[in-house]
This record gives structure tokens, sequence and C-alpha cells, in this order.
């Protein structure tokens, strides 16, 4: 098993952790600001994590930068806007392989904390404005992404799905914001927007991998200080438990294959661990495996679908489930999910149901320090949560969970929208 | 049982290659340190393979299209039961895909792994198909294909292969058609499965946590030995010319979405390793971020981060795809021929080579690092002939003139095909 989790405040309301393991052959480090997710700032906030991917008072554009990560033999550097509830987050972050490959001894773990320390703090700034012509194209970028959102159906229908249920909440406001206030967003504005997100942002700085992090921490505790810090911010969500009236949404568009979400209220979420937990083996038993009860009624007993899956968001409270689905079936199929529901509801869970629940569980938990990824994304998760569980604590726990907790979380959950995509011509 | 030690210099690691009594091929590579284990069992047999005989066969057949990915599905049936039931007691979490030119069928675990590498054996050679349960998996794949048909990456990738070649199965849809997968009968699917799913045309590769002795006991219970079996396939006659220049459909889209591909003549084995690894230096320092054509691309508004190239490498047929999204396809493919031509005419930049190898070298670390990627690389190289760090090796071992060449041989301005999936209008 890998070392526990080493969290150290580095500056006001900016943490540096790490998690180091000798089986690793590459480092990862990320920087995470996180955010509240509001409507006026989501979409210069999401223009603000492009830019800074793109060039930096250090490097002059994105084939200076380019260059740099291959001379770091191929260092993976990316950015990422990521919604957690109803918070935003600006991600960077960079993997490369160990020290010990590089052909020619070269400090490569060192070179990569430098690189995106330098991205983040010396952004490409002149005169009070960002670079007009790079800021001109990533604009062009995010309205792109905006807009092909519609391309991949599975996930449009999904987030129309969670976007109609929340209807009025900020979890309702896309992580990159609205196309619409694009434009208006200027070289000017933008450095505010930075401005604002240095300083006010909680900053989580995360180092994995198999080498030392004590340079990389060095680096950004350096850079920090030169950093003015404004007021502390705490990550927040409104969770919401009742249901006044199911919403029903028909969207048409030319598909071939017509979609079904199922958006509800889960009834629990990570402010309380036991009601937390018991919603995840929940939502395993009824559809996140091949085993479940979605899986094996709605496809291999009723033929309806090819998936049909539930998924749940511990941090807003809410379990989606979708399907696809010949446009025929939608009553045949939204019958069944809600039956299978009602099963659980009423205690219709086998010990073997929850055993196997749990072993499927258990495999992904063990499997967390395998990978840098998944050991970053598995502590941030805790962290956001409010905890500091290792993998080892949660399983503990989550054998502690009786099939009476299952059905209780089961009963807790209650329908809001049902959201069906469709052909034109149905 | 006859082995073999497979080392890499390079990168200080090894694997085991296992001869096993029954025919199969056993690659082992336990991983220091890991927790999970990943087990990939896999057949050459995919969906370019719809003409076949063997040596009991007086002729040829051609079988529906899709069968080897029906045929698939249907392995997770047995008589006892469902596969997925069967894991469902061990935890494991288990898959399987169909490619072009393999099936494979995998399963990852930190728990019970040699009970979950009987179920994987067990279910992989025991066929068992009813026409009742061929009737339930058409409705289900019947959707798996539809939602494909709503997928415009998916149309924009088939309809390039569409363009690129005349007569090779590659034009066809993996999964196959509504029409086709309707043909497929119980007795098709004994006829594939014993064609293809002989130990001798398959391997085994496991990664990760686990006792290799433990491991061959469950080979040694579960594999019986097996015949000899000579597969003849066929495919028809494929030409170096593409059978369209141009291809487009319109889609539910916002922007429209292309791949740009050049048709390769095919390698042989003796130069697949050479050629594909000279390849990829030179998609990297053609086209990579670190090129000025993809700076040259971006900044004009061209391209998008979802702009990539990929060298595609079969088993008969290879191809060079650029894809992305554009308002102008047209315009990115002309300035990719640009920059190509000038290489071709001037040889590829000193300093875009080295970095370009770097860069790729940096690459082929990082697939040693993951359990699920290693088990792929060491089924990838067997059957292509190889080992899996011969790869390593050439790219330490590669020059300037092999990637001057592989950019002459490998980009014939005349064997190109652009497919776009524009938006409705």
């Amino acid at each position: 098993m890998g070392n526990r989790l080493s969290r150290e405040k580095i500056a006001q309301n900016v943490y540096f952790s790490s998690i180091t393991d000798s089986r690793y052959k590459t480092n990862r480090i990320s920087v995470n600001l996180m955010l509240p997710l509001d409507k006026k700032t989501a979409t210069p906030n999401a223009l603000l994590c492009s830019m800074l991917r793109k060039s930096g008072a250090e490097y002059e554009n994105f084939m200076a930068i380019s260059k740099k990560l291959s001379d770091l033999y191929g260092a993976y550097l990316d950015s990422d806007v990521m919604k957690i509830g109803e918070n935003q987050g600006l991600s960077l972050y960079v993997t490369a392989i160990d020290d010990r490959f590089a052909l020619n001894h070269e400090p490569l773990t060192t070179e990569c904390a430098k690189l995106l320390c330098s991205l983040l703090l010396k952004p490409n700034i002149k005169g009070g404005a960002f670079n007009e012509k790079e800021l001109e194209v990533e604009k062009q970028v995010l309205i792109d992404e905006i807009e092909s959102e519609i391309n991949e159906k599975r996930s449009y229908a999904v987030m129309q799905c969670s976007k109609n249920m929340c209807e009025g909440e900020r979890f309702a406001i896309p992580r990159y914001g609205y196309k619409e206030d694009v434009p208006s967003i200027t070289a000017e504005s933008l450095v505010k927007t930075y401005q604002n997100a240095v300083s006010t942002a909680l900053v989580e700085v995360f180092f994995t991998g198999c080498g030392s992090p004590d340079a990389a921490k060095q680096i950004f505790i350096d850079a920090f200080k030169e950093i003015r810090r404004g007021e502390d911010y705490r990550l927040s969500t409104e969770v919401i438990r009742e249901v006044k009236q199911v919403k029903e949404i028909t969207e048409h568009l030319d598909v071939a294959q017509s979609k079904l979400v199922l958006g509800f209220r889960a009834g629990s979420d990570v402010s309380d661990n036991d009601k937390n937990l018991a919603a995840l083996l929940m939502v395993a038993i009824y559809g996140s495996t091949p085993s479940s009860k979605l899986f094996l009624n709605v496809r291999e007993k009723l033929s309806l679908c090819y998936y049909c899956a539930s998924r749940y968001d511990r941090y807003k409270g809410i379990l989606m489930v979708d399907c696809g689905i010949e446009a025929g079936n939608m009553q045949k199929a939204k019958d069944e999910i809600l039956k299978q529901l009602q099963e659980m509801q009423s205690g219709n869970i086998t010990a073997d149901e929850l055993n196997h629940a749990l072993l499927a569980i258990k495999n992904g938990y063990k499997a967390v320090f395998d990978s840098t990824k998944s050991v970053e994304t598995y502590y941030l998760g805790q962290i956001f949560s409010g905890t500091t569980y290792d993998p080892e604590e949660v399983l503990a726990q989550l054998e502690g969970i009786a099939i009476e907790d299952v059905q209780n979380a089961a009963k807790r959950v209650k329908l809001d929208t049902v959201y069906f995509l469709t052909g034109e011509n149905q | 049982m006859n082995k073999e030690v497979i080392k890499s210099t390079v990168i200080g690691e090894q694997y085991t290659r296992y001869n096993h009594k029954s025919g199969l091929t056993i690659l082992l590579c336990p991983m220091q340190g890991y927790s999970s284990t990943y087990a990939l069992f896999a057949t050459r047999y995919g969906s370019i393979d719809t003409c076949f005989k063997t040596q009991h066969d007086a002729d040829f057949v051609t079988v529906p299209e899709g069968i080897a990915h029906f045929l698939e599905h249907k392995m997770f049936e047995d008589e006892d039961g469902d596969a997925f039931a069967k894991y469902a007691k061990t935890g494991a979490s288990a898959n399987a895909f169909t490619s072009f030119d393999r099936t494979a069928y995998e399963f990852l675990t930190s728990d019970n792994v040699y009970e979950s590498l009987e179920i994987l054996l067990k279910m992989v050679t025991t066929p068992y198909f009813t026409e009742k349960s061929v009737a339930k998996e058409q409705g289900i794949i019947g959707q798996e294909i539809e939602m494909y048909n709503d997928d415009p990456n998916w149309r924009v990738f088939f309809n390039l292969l569409r363009a690129l070649y005349v007569n090779h199965p590659l034009r066809i849809d993996i999964a196959g058609t509504a029409a086709s997968i309707a043909q497929i009968d119980k007795d098709l699917l004994y006829r594939c499965y014993n064609t293809f799913y002989n130990l001798k045309n398959m391997v085994l590769a496991i990664s990760g946590n686990f006792d290799i002795e433990r491991v061959l006991e469950v080979c040694d219970k579960v594999l019986k030995p097996a015949e000899e079996m000579i597969i003849d396939r066929r495919q028809p006659e494929e030409p170096l010319t593409v059978a369209k220049e141009y291809v487009e459909q319109e889609f539910e889209v916002s922007i429209p979405l292309f791949q740009f591909g050049f048709k390769v003549p095919p390698y042989t084995d003796a130069e697949r390793l050479k050629l594909s690894v000279a390849n990829d230096i030179l998609l990297e320092a053609l086209a990579g971020e670190a090129s000025p054509l993809y700076s040259r691309l971006y900044e004009q508004g061209l391209i998008n981060d979802s702009f990539s190239y990929e060298g595609m490498i079969e088993r008969e047929c290879v191809a060079n795809v650029f894809s992305g999204e554009s308002k102008n396809p047209q315009k990115v493919c002309d300035e990719i021929v640009k920059a190509l031509e000038q290489i071709q005419q001037n040889g590829i930049d000193t300093e875009a080579f080295e970095r370009a190898k770097k860069f790729y070298y940096g690459r082929l670390v990082f697939a040693y690092n993951n359990v699920e990627s290693v088990a792929s690389a060491l089924v990838t190289s067997y059957l292509y002939g190889r080992n899996a760090y011969d790869i390593i090796d050439m790219l330490v071992g590669i020059t300037k003139a092999d990637v001057d060449a592989a950019a002459h041989r490998n980009f014939n301005i005349q064997h190109k095909a652009l497919s776009v999936v524009k938006p409705k209008t």
C-alpha cells in the first residue's frame, strides 16, 4: 500500500499534498484553484484556464511550451475545468517520466514543477492585458467547446436533464459557462478574472509519484510568497432533498437512437458520511455494474438497450439513470427503471447483491494507488468532501453497511425530472 | 513447458513468455508494488475476417458483417449462467472488445485473481449458443449499433475508411448492421468459434499483482490441448489507390468534424517495426503540438484542442490519419500537404527530429507505468510477431534518414482522402 497522505498549508488557503510510492515510473503535479460556481464568473474563469495553458511570461507562445514538454520527454501538460458540486475548479497539471529514465540525467520533476508554477503565477500579461491575438483564438475555441456538447448525444442528454432538474440552482451553470458571455470578455477584464482567481481561490497543489516532492513544494512555497491572498474561500453546495412536482421534458433532434434520462434527488450527499456511503452501495446495486438490477432487467431480461446505468453525484446529492433505446420503448424502459428502484425501497435486496456491489467497489478502491491520476482524484475527492479517509478506511466503513441501510438510502431517493431526447418525427 | 524471459536493458523491465502445452502462448509480467491485476485473453480474429476456411472445410465461407463482435457478446453466456454473474462473486471488473483484427476479453481485479482467471479461461473456451439467446442479443446489439450511428466521431472515421479502401473489409462497421446481424444464427457462431478460438491462434497476457506459479496452475487445470488448425483467410485484392478523395455526411453537430487520411502501402512483417517507429516520429515532428504546422493551424483558428494524428496499423493495412474539428477542413488538409511536401523535399528538421524522438521515448516509458497498458502492449507486440521492448530498442537506434525514408514511402499525395461530418443545413 502507498504512503499516507501528507497535506500541508504553504500559504493562506493554499495547501500542498503529496503521496509518494516507488511503484510508479512517473511524477504528476497538479494545481487546482477552487472557486464558487457563479453565473458571472463561470465563463471568464473557464477562458482563463485555457489562456494559462497556452502561454506565459516565460513562455511566449504555445509552441514554446510544447517544445519544453518534448524536451521533458513528452511530458503531458493540460488544463481542465471541473464542476465539484456548486464549485468551479480550474486545474493545471503535468506528468513526466521519472528522472531515472531521462537519457541525459535531466532533472525532469523539478523542471515540471517550475513550468507549472510559472504558467500559473507568471501569466502572459503585458501592460495590464493578456495577449489580444491569443485571446481571440481562445474565445472561439471556448465557444466551439460549448457548442460541441451536442455532438455526444449520451453526455448531452445527461447534461440537459441535470440542467433542467436544477434550474434556478447554481448547479445548473455549465462548467465552461455560457457562449453568450464569451464575446464581452476583454484582454483587460480577464486580468481581473485572473487576479480574483489567484488571490481568492482555495488552492490545492497535489504531487503524486515515485520521486521526492520536496523540490516541487519549495518552488510553490517561494512562488506563493509573492502573491497577495484575500479572504479564504470554502467550498459550498446547496443540496435539495424534496421534490414538489416531477418535471417531464422532451427534446427533438435528428437522432437514430432515443435517450431517456431520469434525474433523482438522492437524499444523501457528502455532508453525512454514513448516508453517503449507503447511497454509494445502493447506486452500485441499482445500476453501476453488469450484475446490477438495471443491467440485468432493462438490458438482459427485456433486451431494451445496450446500456442502462446509474451515477451518483455525491457533492450535489443527485442520482441520474440513463439509457439509449428505441423511441417506442420509452414508457416500458421508464416503468422498469422505476420498478427496480421500488424493489430496493421495499427491501428487495439480497445479501448477494449487497456483497457483489461491495466487491465491485472494493476492487476500485484497492487499485487507487496503482496510478498517480487515480490517487490524486481519490484524495482531492476526500479533501473536497471535508474528510481525509484512506481507501482502506472507507472500505472498512462500507463493510459496516447493512441491507436495511441500503433500503433506507433507496427510500430517500425521489424522482425529479424525466428527460427524453428523441427523433424529429417522434 | 518451454519459456523465455524477455528483458529491456533500456528501462530495466522484464516479462516471461510461456508456450503452454495446450498450444496457448502466455505472457506474464508481475509488477512490483501494484495492487491490481489485469488479464487480457485475445484471439487473432476481428471484424475484417469475413471470409475463411480451415483444413477441414471444403470451401471458403463468407460470414455476415459484425459476427466477430456478436460472438464476443455471446461468449459471456454459458450453460451454467452468465459470466458477469460469476465475476460479481470475485469483484473483478470484466469486459471485452472487438476490433478490426482481434477480439479480446479482459478483467481487472484487486482480489480473487485466480478465481477470476478461471472464469475468464472457462468462459472463452466454452461456447454455448442457443436460438433464444441469439435472438435476445440481436435486440441489445441493435441498440449498440444505433448508438454508434449517432456518434459523429465513429461515423467520420468509418466514412474515411470507406473512402480510403476500395474492397478491404476495413470498410465494414465492426458491429455490423441491423440487417447483417439478423442473418446470424447459432451454427454460424459455432463455425466462427471453432475456427478462430483455437488456443494456437490466441494469446493470454497478465500484468500486475499475481503469482506466476498459481496462474500456470489455473491454466493447466482449464486449458485442453488444441488441435492443429490451419486457418486460411481470404481478403479481396486491395489497390494502392483510394476509393474516393472526399466524402461527407450531414449530422446533428455544431462544427464540422474531419478525418484526413493517407493510404500507406502495407508493411511486411520484417519492415513493420522500423517503419512504424519512423512513421510515429515523423507524425509527431510534422503535426505534434511543438510543430510549426500545429501552431499555424491553431493560430488561424483552423483547429482546436481536439486535433490529433494517428499512425493506424492493422494486420494488412496501414493509414496515417489526422483528425479534429474545423470550420474549414479542406484548408487544414492543404496546410498538412504543404508541410509534408516540404519535408519530402528538404528532409525533416534535425532539431524537430531529436525532439520528436525524445517525446516518443517518454511516451513509451509511460506505457509501462500502468497495469492495463502493460498487458495490452504485450498482446499487441505478440500479435505482430515481436517482443514488447523491441520498439524501445528500435527507437533508440532510429536515424533521421529512416524518418526521411518513411516520409516518402508513407505519404503519397495521390493516395489520400478527406471525410467530413458537417452540421445539418
